[in-house]
């Protein structure tokens, strides 16, 4: 096996499902090395999206953290920044369904920092309903489909590091096993 | 093999990226594959009449080879599009090569045409799973194959017949899309 660049896989917690008026609250990612698809670097931050209290108290409730640490965690520009100054962009991005690849983009959007990233993208789900379809799995996968097929445990399902580690991890089990 | 639902596989061909303020849809069309056998079950295709079309971009218009004639008396982008809209359940598993530039381009187009998008979030990115096919058969060499790792690549790779003059046709392109994912399907 061998592809042709790192691959960023990354994954993102948000205050809703609406791509345009939604916001990214967490942003996760692991980098995997191009030739054996292991881990060599990851990015996690929590976002903060408003300097009201309700709010930010609403948004560390869907986070399962503190009020205190949200509020101090870096605004969309900083972690954007972080995260596109972290990687680089000679990679290719990863993620499980398209919908994060909008949200992605609107946050570098709202963040004025230029997305320009290769526009091929790999999403888990294609791969992952193929893959489990030839092998007799008969539905519709959602991403805790994937999970019980290859029995994987999620301990959080709040923490979107863990998360990405775990599609990390059935993209590697797919890959070996194709 | 048995898909829950049929795949609609989509390709546009446009003017360029800056769609809708500076440049056009040009075309749309579109193959429904059954969920068995992911057989043609019905096609779509449409040219839309441009309204940019002094500003088309050149390197698209390269590509997609489209040219006045073909599209100056063509349906206006809200007329093609409800006819795209009430071609097909919407039921389906939508696909496409690339995904994100292709549903872009048709989410801006519903909203131009003023119709409420139809269809749910399930959407095949075919470039990924056919990305991670060659990968594995270590078929990927160079930096520069990445780079040029376009449907030609794979139809060169996988032995599919086609006339190089055909290709970016929107239809044709579909109905390669097609063959590639009934080959690599069958593999994965």
């Amino acid at each position: 096996m061998k592809f042709i660049k790192d691959i960023l896989f990354f994954e993102v917690q948000t205050t809703g499902y609406d791509t345009d008026k939604d916001s990214i609250i967490q942003l996760s990612a692991v980098l995997l090395d191009k030739d054996n698809l292991l881990e060599k670097n990851n990015f996690n931050t929590f976002i903060r999206v408003s300097y009201l209290d309700s709010i930010i108290t609403e948004h560390a409730k869907i986070l399962h953290t503190d009020y205190e640490t949200l509020r101090k965690s870096p605004k969309v520009y900083d972690a954007i920044k972080n995260f596109h100054n972290k990687f680089g962009r000679d990679l290719l991005l990863a993620t499980h369904s398209s919908n994060n690849l909008w949200f992605l983009k609107n946050a570098y959007k709202k963040a004025a920092v230029a997305y320009d990233y290769d526009y091929h993208v790999i999403q888990l789900w294609t791969l992952g309903y193929i893959y489990t379809l030839n092998y007799g799995l008969n539905k519709m996968p959602t991403f805790q489909t994937l999970l019980e097929y290859f029995r994987l445990k999620q301990e959080k399902p709040y923490n979107m590091l863990e998360k990405v580690r775990l599609e990390a991890e059935i993209f590697r089990r797919i890959i070996r096993e194709v | 093999m048995n898909f829950k639902r049929d795949i609609l596989l989509i390709d546009t061909e446009f003017s360029g990226f800056d769609f809708p303020k500076k440049h056009d849809l040009l075309q749309i069309a579109a193959v429904l594959l059954d969920k068995k056998t992911l057989k043609e079950k019905k096609s779509f295709n449409i040219y839309v009449k441009p309204t940019h079309w002094k500003t088309r971009d050149r390197a698209s218009m390269a590509i997609n080879k489209i040219s006045w004639e073909m599209v100056w008396d063509a349906p206006s982008l809200k007329q093609a599009i409800k006819k795209f809209n009430n071609a097909f359940s919407h039921n389906v598993i939508q696909a496409s090569y690339v995904g994100y530039n292709d549903k872009r381009i048709l989410l801006e187009a519903y909203k131009k045409g003023g119709i409420k998008w139809p269809f749910d979030y399930h959407y095949f990115d075919l470039w990924g799973l056919f990305y991670g096919y060659l990968a594995k058969k270590n078929q990927l060499k160079s930096k520069k194959d990445f780079a040029g790792f376009g449907l030609e690549y794979l139809i060169k790779k996988l032995k599919i017949k086609v006339n190089p003059n055909e290709m970016h046709d929107a239809l044709v392109d579909c109905r390669l899309e097609a063959e590639v994912l009934r080959r690599v399907v069958k593999k994965i």
